[in-house]
C-alpha cells in the first residue's frame, strides 16, 4: 500500500509538471486566439439582424388592388431567408407605430426583397402601402421569420400549394427559386381568386407552367366571366379531388384568407391526407374574430374594456374585437413583435388578471399556458384586464 | 432590506436563481432580459404540433423524495421546487459503440455492475475508480461547508483524493486503473456534457458531476425547462421582484470602481446597490462596462481562459412513437470509435460529428408530444470557429448537410427514424450565440480543463465592487444544476457585502 501511495505521489508530481507545461502552451495559444468581444454580435447580426433598412427601388403594379414594393438594401445586404419566409415591415401610419409581416415573393437568390401587398378594403397598413408608399421610401424590416417553407428532410418530392388571393406570395418565392435551381420538387399550384383580374403573377406563372415540366398550375375562379373555360368555384372538396391526381405521399401547403383554411383542411381530411403532411401559413388576425370557433357569442366586438399595464400608470380603453397588440400600439405602447399571428411568441406577455380570447391557432408553450402567458398579437380582451409586459 | 435594490442583468438560470434568493431576502429586485422569454438556454420552442426542449438532456442533483440532491435543495431555498414537477429518468445513459452497446443505470452498485458485465476482467480497476469518485464527491461536499481557515488547512490530510483530483485529468485518473480503451470510452462517454475529452477534462469536475447523476439519478422537467424558468419568475414576482422582458441591459454604470446601476435597451436608467450579471463576463466587461473601466488584471484573466465548445442540435418531431424504433431509453450516445481525442478534433470542422447524443423525450414523459408521435433530438458538440468563417450564404446548406448526415447515421442504428420525420429544426453555434449572447455560443462558459475546474474558476465576485456573476462562466460552472447553484453563490456574496462580513472570501486568493 505504502509503495503504491508513493508511486501515486510521484505520479502526481509528474502530473503537476505536465499540467503546468500544458497550461503554458494553452496560455500562449490564448494570447493568439484573442477574445473577440464583438464577434458574436457580428456573426448573429448578418444572419438575424434585429432591424435592417430597405429602400423602395421600384413599385410594380400587379393588379388593380395589388402592388409589389421592391426593396433594396441600404447598407449591408439583406440576411438570407428561405423561400416562403416573411419579414416584418415597420411603419408609422396615422401617427401609430406598427408593423406587418409579409411573405417575400421574390426568390432568396436575388439581392432585393419583393413585398407584394393587396389593399384590403378595411385595411390599415395595406392601404398605406398601396396608396402612400413611394419609390425612395426607406422602411425598417425585421426577420426573416416563419417555418412555412419546403423542407426536403421532411417533405415529399411532390408538393401541392393551395393559394388564395394574395396568399400566393410565399408560393411565388418558392416556385421562382425552384425554377432558378431547375432541380426542385414537383409542384402543383392550385390558386383561387375571386375574379380573373385579381390573379397576381398570372403571366409569369403561366409561362413557368409552359416551360417547366415539373410545375403545374390550376387557376380556380369563383366569379369568372361567362367565357372562362377554366375551373369555377372554390378550393373545396369536390374541386380538390377533381384537380389532384391522388393525394397520397404528397406534402400540402396552404396560404390564403382565413375562410380558406377550414375549407381546404376539411377537403384534405376527406382525401385521407394526414394533418402531419399539411403546412399552414399563419396569416394575421381574422377579419371578424366573432366568427372564430370559441368566441363567446355574448361579447360584442364593439364592447370596450379597460387595459391596465402593471408597473406603470398606463391604462386605456380597448375594443374587445381588436387584437390587444393593435390596441397597445394605438395607445403609444410599443411591444416588440414579429409574426402578428400568434405564432412566434416575440410579443409574449403575462396576463395578471381578467380574461382574453385566443383562437386555437395561437401557438403557446405548455409552460406559458400553465403560468398564464398570452400572445397579445392574437389576444382579445373579453373584459377589463391587467397585463405585465 | 426593502431599501436595497439589486438589478440582475439577464434572465438566464443563474440570474433567475440569484434574483429569486435576493427577492426572498427582501431586496427590491429587477431582472432585465432582452429576449421575450426567461431562462437563457433553459427554454422551449414550438414548431407545428411539437414543442421542443431547447437544451436539457438530464438534470442532476434532483433525486427522489427522501433522497433529494443538492440542486433540489437550492430550488427549495428560493421557493421554486414546489412549482415544478420533476420526472425521473430510469437510466443514466446508453453507450453505443461499433462493437458493443451498454446501458448504464444510475445507483453506485448498478452502474458498477453494468461496466463490469461488459469488462469482467477489469472489475478491480472499475471498483477502485468508482470508490475514488465517491470519496471525491463526499469530500467535496465536506469542503463546501468549510468556513474556518483551520478546516481548509487540514483538508488535504482528510481528503487526499479530492486534492489529487484537482491536478489531474480524467484520462490520468483512469489510466492507473483501466486498460481496455473500450472501457475507458464507455466509462467516460458522458464527457460531452462537460465539453472536453477525458484527456483534457478535470477529474474533479467529472467525478463530482457524475456522482450527482449516479447518486440521485437524472431527471427531466415536466413541460420542459421553460416550466422551470417560468417558475423562477413566479417566485421572484411573488416576492415583490420584477422580470422585465424584451428590455436587455445595454450598459452598466460605474462610479469610483463600483457598479451603480444600468441602462436598458428601452432607455430606462436604473440605480442599484448591487448588480448581478447572468450575462457572460466577456460581454459584461467589454460591452456593458467598457474595458477601460475594468481592472487590467481581470481582462487578462478572461483572455487566459478557454471558451468551451458549443452545440449542433437536430430537433426532430416524429409521426411515430420513438420506442417502436428501438429508442427504449432517454439518453443514447452514438460513437464511431473509442478515440475521444479524434471525436473532439472533429468538432473544430464542419464534417459530420463522430460522437453525438440521441435524446428521446417521450421516454420520461409519455405526454411530451401528441399521442402516437415523439420528439427526438440529436446533439453534437461543435466549436464555433468554422461557423464564424462561413459566408452567410453558405450557412444554411452547411447546417442542412450536417443535419442530414447525422440523421442518416442515426437511422443506421435506429432504422426507420428518417421515414418518420414530420418536423426538423436545426441549431448551430450561431443559434446559441443569438439566444444566449455567449461568445462562441458556449454551453458551459469557460472550459473545464484543469485551470477551469470548479476551485479555479472565476469567482462570483466581478471585477468591480458591487458587481457579481451568476452564470456558467464562474463558480460552479456550466450545466443547469451548476448555473442554478451559481445564483445561490452570487446571492451569498451580496449578503456578505450587506452584512459587512466578507470573512473567508477575503482570505482566499481571488482566483482569476
Amino acid at each position: 500500500m505504502a509503495l503504491r501511495d508513493l508511486a501515486d505521489g510521484l505520479h502526481d508530481v509528474a502530473s503537476i509538471g505536465l499540467v503546468l507545461g500544458k497550461q503554458m502552451v494553452a496560455d500562449s495559444l490564448a494570447d493568439v486566439r484573442d477574445v473577440e468581444p464583438g464577434l458574436p454580435d457580428e456573426l448573429v447580426e448578418r444572419l438575424h439582424p434585429r432591424r435592417v433598412p430597405g429602400r423602395v427601388a421600384e413599385i410594380i403594379e400587379e393588379t388593380a388592388s395589388t402592388r409589389t414594393l421592391r426593396l433594396v438594401p441600404v447598407g449591408e445586404p439583406f440576411p438570407p431567408f428561405r423561400a416562403g419566409q416573411f419579414f416584418a415591415l415597420l411603419c408609422e401610419v396615422g401617427g401609430v407605430r406598427t408593423s406587418r409581416a409579409y411573405s417575400v415573393s421574390s426568390p432568396p437568390t436575388r439581392s432585393y426583397l419583393d413585398i407584394t401587398v393587396r389593399k384590403m378594403p378595411s385595411g390599415f397598413v395595406s392601404v398605406y402601402l398601396c396608396e402612400e408608399a413611394a419609390v425612395g421610401d426607406v422602411f425598417e424590416l425585421s426577420g426573416p421569420g416563419g417555418s412555412f417553407y419546403h423542407e426536403p428532410m421532411t417533405d415529399s418530392r411532390e408538393l401541392v400549394f393551395l393559394a388564395g388571393g394574395s396568399g400566393v406570395t410565399p408560393f411565388m418565392s418558392m416556385v421562382r427559386s425552384f425554377a432558378d435551381l431547375d432541380a426542385g420538387p414537383r409542384v402543383h399550384l392550385v390558386y383561387g381568386s375571386r375574379t380573373l383580374d385579381d390573379v397576381i403573377f398570372e403571366d409569369e406563372l403561366a409561362a413557368m407552367a409552359r416551360t417547366h415540366e415539373s410545375f403545374r398550375l390550376d387557376l380556380v375562379i369563383s366569379e369568372p366571366p361567362d367565357e372562362f373555360s377554366g375551373c369555377r368555384g372554390f378550393l373545396d372538396a369536390p374541386m380538390l379531388s377533381s384537380l389532384l391526381d391522388g393525394a397520397e405521399g404528397k406534402t400540402f401547403f396552404i396560404c390564403g384568407p382565413h375562410a380558406m383554411y377550414g375549407l381546404c383542411t376539411g377537403a384534405l381530411e376527406g382525401l385521407g391526407v394526414s394533418p402531419a403532411s399539411v403546412k399552414k401559413e399563419a396569416s394575421g388576425p381574422p377579419p371578424d374574430i366573432t366568427l372564430v370557433e370559441g368566441w363567446p357569442k355574448k361579447i360584442k366586438p364593439s364592447k370596450k374594456a379597460t387595459v391596465r399595464i402593471e408597473g406603470t400608470r398606463s391604462s386605456f380603453e380597448a375594443l374587445c374585437g381588436e387584437p390587444l397588440l393593435n390596441s397597445l400600439e394605438r395607445n403609444g405602447v410599443a411591444v416588440e413583435n414579429l409574426c402578428r399571428s400568434g405564432e412566434c411568441g416575440v410579443c409574449r406577455s403575462q396576463l395578471v388578471s381578467g380574461e382574453v380570447f385566443m383562437p386555437a391557432s395561437v401557438v403557446l408553450r405548455k409552460a406559458d399556458v400553465a403560468f398564464g402567458y398570452i400572445h397579445p398579437c392574437m389576444s382579445y380582451p373579453l373584459g377589463d384586464i391587467t397585463i405585465r409586459l | 432590506m426593502k431599501d436595497k435594490r439589486a438589478i440582475v442583468v439577464g434572465a438566464g438560470l443563474g440570474g433567475l436563481s440569484a434574483a429569486a434568493y435576493l427577492a426572498r431576502a427582501g431586496l427590491e429586485v429587477d431582472v432585465f432580459e432582452r429576449n421575450s422569454y426567461p431562462g437563457g438556454y433553459a427554454c422551449s420552442f414550438v414548431r407545428g404540433p411539437y414543442e421542443f426542449e431547447a437544451s436539457l438532456h438530464e438534470l442532476s442533483g434532483i433525486g427522489p423524495p427522501g433522497n433529494r440532491g443538492s440542486c433540489y435543495r437550492v430550488l427549495e431555498g428560493c421557493d421554486v421546487a414546489r412549482r415544478v414537477e420533476f420526472l425521473p429518468i430510469d437510466d443514466f445513459y446508453t453507450s453505443i459503440f461499433p462493437d458493443f452497446t451498454v446501458r448504464v443505470p444510475h445507483g453506485w452498485e448498478a452502474a458498477e455492475e453494468a461496466y463490469c458485465d461488459q469488462f469482467p476482467r477489469e472489475r478491480k480497476g472499475i471498483s477502485r475508480v468508482m470508490q475514488a469518485m465517491r470519496r471525491i464527491n463526499d469530500a467535496s461536499a465536506e469542503a463546501s461547508k468549510i468556513t474556518k481557515a483551520s478546516d481548509a488547512l487540514t483538508l488535504p490530510f482528510k481528503a487526499g483524493d479530492l486534492v489529487r483530483s484537482m491536478g489531474i485529468t480524467v484520462a490520468q485518473a483512469l489510466d492507473r486503473e483501466m486498460k481496455d480503451p473500450g472501457l475507458k470510452a464507455l466509462f467516460t462517454n458522458i464527457w460531452g456534457y462537460y465539453g472536453l475529452p477525458p484527456s483534457r477534462l478535470s477529474w474533479l469536475l467529472f467525478a463530482v458531476a457524475n456522482a450527482s447523476y449516479i447518486e440521485h439519478g437524472p431527471y427531466h422537467v415536466k413541460g420542459t425547462t421553460q416550466a422551470l424558468s417560468n417558475a423562477f419568475v413566479e417566485s421572484i414576482e411573488d416576492n415583490g421582484g420584477r422580470v422585465h422582458l424584451r428590455d436587455g441591459v445595454v450598459s452598466i454604470e460605474v462610479a469610483d470602481g463600483r457598479a451603480t446601476g444600468v441602462v436598458t435597451g428601452q432607455g430606462g436608467r436604473h440605480k442599484a446597490d448591487f448588480v448581478v450579471c447572468s450575462a457572460n463576463p466577456i460581454t459584461t466587461c467589454f460591452s456593458l462596462i467598457g474595458p477601460d473601466k475594468v481592472p487590467a488584471d481581470y481582462l487578462k484573466a478572461l483572455a487566459g481562459r478557454h471558451i468551451a465548445v458549443s452545440t449542433f442540435n437536430v430537433y426532430m418531431g416524429l409521426d411515430h412513437p420513438a420506442a417502436d424504433l428501438g429508442l427504449d431509453g432517454h439518453e443514447f450516445f452514438i460513437n464511431e470509435g473509442y478515440d475521444y481525442d479524434d471525436q473532439y478534433l472533429r468538432m473544430f470542422t464542419t464534417d459530420r460529428p463522430s460522437y453525438w447524443a440521441v435524446t428521446n423525450y417521450n421516454h420520461a414523459d409519455p405526454e411530451f408530444s401528441p399521442p402516437g408521435t415523439s420528439v427526438v433530438v440529436l446533439t453534437a458538440l461543435v466549436d464555433y470557429t468554422p461557423w464564424a468563417h462561413l459566408p452567410a450564404d453558405r450557412y444554411r446548406e452547411t447546417k442542412d448537410r450536417i443535419a442530414r448526415e447525422m440523421i442518416e447515421a442515426t437511422d443506421r442504428r435506429f432504422p426507420g427514424l428518417k421515414d418518420h420525420l414530420a418536423v426538423v429544426e436545426v441549431s448551430t453555434p450561431i443559434t446559441n450565440m443569438r439566444y444566449s449572447g455567449n461568445p462562441g455560443g458556449s454551453i458551459l462558459g469557460f472550459d473545464y480543463d484543469l485551470a477551469g475546474s470548479p476551485p479555479f474558476r472565476l469567482s462570483n465576485r466581478g471585477p468591480l465592487e458591487r458587481l457579481f456573476f451568476a452564470n456558467a462562466w464562474v463558480r460552479m460552472g456550466g450545466g443547469m444544476e451548476t448555473c442554478i447553484t451559481s445564483g445561490l453563490f452570487a446571492y451569498g456574496e451580496v449578503m456578505k457585502d450587506l452584512r459587512g462580513t466578507r470573512g473567508l472570501a477575503k482570505l482566499l486568493p481571488a482566483t482569476g
